[in-house]
């Protein structure tokens, strides 16, 4: 088998792969246990139908991950030595919805001989709302760290 | 100590942080990170995910008598985590204000190694209703 490994995006416009991904109210509570973050808006159904949401939402660090995934996948050897995030939680995700990441190149810059690449990165409903935005910043070395 | 009676300042005792191979794994497997390699990274959001939950719960955020959201989050990243690593999280309240009967308060984080160096740090806004 020949896995055939895709370039990353280093010019303005290029776009990542997208993740297309359904939360579950079982992965929400596998969530929980894995990270230790067992706050009841998460988990508990009485206590969400109280809140300004109606009901239980997923925690925003699991969204974030799909979006640490995707920069992963894109920059395999360079999200993680070097990589920053920034981004703002527009809107709760409900178990069973499904979202979908987005990233696009928007700048390249020289930092101390290094070329960063920006990338302005989301999560988005089936529905058009975002969940999710911000931008990524990776240093891509000549020579990969591993 | 209640986030209310914290000043913007305020430093956190330092804590340690050791996410296992079992436990890089089960973060992976509930995130469903096809990408990782959990026996030899911790997925690099696992360690934000991880410090983020202590500092919740250590202000008494999760206990179910407010409502919490998370508003923003910065990270950022200087190398891979080994499982099985020994880590000192460092957290600081940076802001801490309240605004129309919600509360917004920022937790920045650094990740220290065992040599000193920073790993991986992280800033976080959340808002904390308060009836």
């Amino acid at each position: 088998m020949t896995l055939e490994k895709r370039r990353a995006p280093l010019e303005p416009g290029e776009r990542l792969e997208t993740i297309i991904r359904t939360i579950t109210q079982t992965q929400v509570e596998a969530y929980a246990r894995a990270a230790g973050d067992y706050n009841p808006i998460h988990l508990d159904a009485e206590f969400a139908a109280k809140t300004p949401f109606g009901r239980r939402i997923a925690h925003g660090m699991l969204t974030l991950a799909i979006v640490s995934e995707m920069l992963t996948s894109a920059y395999p050897e360079h999200w993680a030595f070097g990589g920053r995030l920034k981004v703002r939680f527009r809107g709760p995700v409900f178990p069973g919805e499904t979202v979908q990441t987005s990233g696009e190149v928007t700048r390249v810059k020289e930092v101390d001989g290094v070329r960063v690449v920006e990338i302005a990165v989301g999560v988005r409903k089936e529905d058009g709302s975002d969940v999710i935005t911000g931008q990524a910043f990776i240093p891509v070395h000549d020579s990969p760290a591993t | 100590m209640p986030l209310h009676d914290l000043e913007p300042g305020h430093e956190f005792p330092p804590e340690s942080l050791v996410i296992s191979e079992a436990e890089a794994a089960a973060y992976a497997a509930a995130v469903g990170d096809v990408t990782a390699r959990p026996s030899e990274r911790v997925p690099a959001m696992a360690v934000i995910a991880a410090g983020l939950s202590r500092f919740i719960s250590h202000l008494g955020l999760a206990d179910g008598t407010v409502e919490v959201v998370h508003a923003s989050q910065e990270v950022s990243f200087k190398r891979p985590v080994s499982p099985g690593e020994t880590l000192e999280i460092r957290a600081v309240l940076k802001s801490n204000a309240e605004r129309r009967g919600n509360r917004f308060a920022t937790v920045q984080m650094s990740f220290v190694d065992q040599t000193g160096e920073e790993v991986a740090a992280a800033s976080s806004l959340i808002i904390v209703n308060t009836p």
